[in-house]
């Protein structure tokens, strides 16, 4: 049932986006936010309008949240391929210039979306939540361009907050983005946010887990892997395994389910604040989704 | 988020995932922790494997 919801609500959101007004007069805006819709879920497409009929609102105003969304979350793609030193070049962004002129675009793109909303109250209100978060989002991001503290526990507390800010900030843009599309209630908007913030941090987590160590690079981060593998050989300080593999005999993948398995528990007591439907049963199919499209994941 | 409620949530992961390193009984025995394990395990692992397109990379990371 929710995952039928969903797919219909992606098509729609891909539709919106391929026809928008502003996208039609520049091909290589709405080619690069295309294609990067194309190599995103369509759980994570469907969020926001999900979201939106969560809390009693529409799908036609759900779908305009997605569209902002979606054009938002790939302008600070752009932005971060340059700000980490990780461009590259393509047909259509041959240059990092380009990448940062796009990003602009792509910002005042999403912008273009949120009045198409029924109601201008619940324009300004969905305004309001991608201003924050994304003020927010940035935020977590240049604190993430600082050195980590000397200390093991302030520099896992630091790896958290900066999470929560610049990654847990952006899903709760897309689902507290929707709701206040849907709904006055600052209670049911909050609900969602902090659904929206779960996933995001969870989804954050496992990249981290993923991109522990940079093969073309030599590059290794200091994100939680390395953090609980430091705290695991009883260390004060910052210290990295000699491989991936050493990982395996360590409580690392312990401790980093621990987390996780909280910040799943945090996105399904939300949802059960709420009244059960067909959109909240859609929520945690998303959430399900999460397994299901990764590796190892087999949709328990 | 305000930035009290970062901070809050900053310490109780952070106190969690020092006991989650200690004991990995706090999250053993739900299929969803079985399932979130498995996945950890794999892509702490293998890093990057099989279909890319698979993965949601979050736009800031």
């Amino acid at each position: 049932m929710g995952n039928g919801l969903i797919t219909s609500c992606a098509d729609l959101v891909r539709q919106t986006v391929a026809s928008a007004p502003l996208l039609l007069e520049w091909a290589d805006c709405q080619q690069i936010l295309l294609e990067g819709m194309a190599d995103t879920p369509a759980w994570i497409l469907a969020l926001p309008v999900v979201s939106c009929l969560a809390v009693g609102g529409s799908q036609a105003d759900g779908i305009q949240v997605a569209a902002g969304w979606l054009a938002l979350n790939h302008a600070l793609h752009l932005l971060d391929a340059v700000e980490d030193g990780d461009f590259v070049p393509d047909k259509i962004v041959d240059k990092p210039e380009k990448a940062l002129n796009l990003s602009t675009a792509l910002t005042f793109v999403a912008y273009s979306f949120f009045p198409n909303l029924q109601s201008s109250e619940a324009s300004i209100r969905v305004v309001k939540v991608c201003s924050e978060c994304g003020y927010n989002a940035t935020q977590g991001q240049h604190r993430g361009f600082e050195s980590a503290p000397a200390l093991l526990d302030d520099a896992i507390n630091a790896y958290w907050e900066t999470t929560i800010l610049k990654s847990g900030s952006l899903f709760r843009m897309a689902c507290a983005g929707g709701a206040a599309a849907g709904t006055q209630s600052s209670q049911l908007i909050e609900i969602l946010a902090d659904f929206g913030t779960s996933i995001g941090v969870i989804l954050q987590v496992l990249d981290d887990c993923r991109d522990m160590f940079d093969v073309q690079t030599g590059r290794r981060e200091v994100t939680l892997p390395i953090l609980l593998y430091s705290a695991a050989s009883g260390s004060q300080k910052i210290i990295f395994p000699d491989s991936r593999a050493s990982l395996q005999e360590t409580s690392v993948p312990g401790g980093i389910t621990a987390s996780l398995s909280a910040w799943w528990q945090r996105a399904h007591d939300s949802l059960d604040r709420l009244e059960p439907s067909d959109a909240i049963e859609a929520l945690k199919d998303a959430l399900q989704a999460i397994l299901g499209t990764l590796p190892g994941g087999d949709n328990q | 988020m305000d930035r009290e409620k970062v901070n809050q949530l900053a310490k109780e992961m952070t106190d969690l995932c020092k006991q989650g390193v200690r004991s990995a009984t706090l999250f053993a025995g739900t299929p969803t922790g079985k399932a979130l394990f498995i996945v950890v395990l794999t892509v702490l692992l293998d890093g990057n494997p099989g279909d890319d397109r698979l993965w949601f990379k979050p736009p800031i990371g």
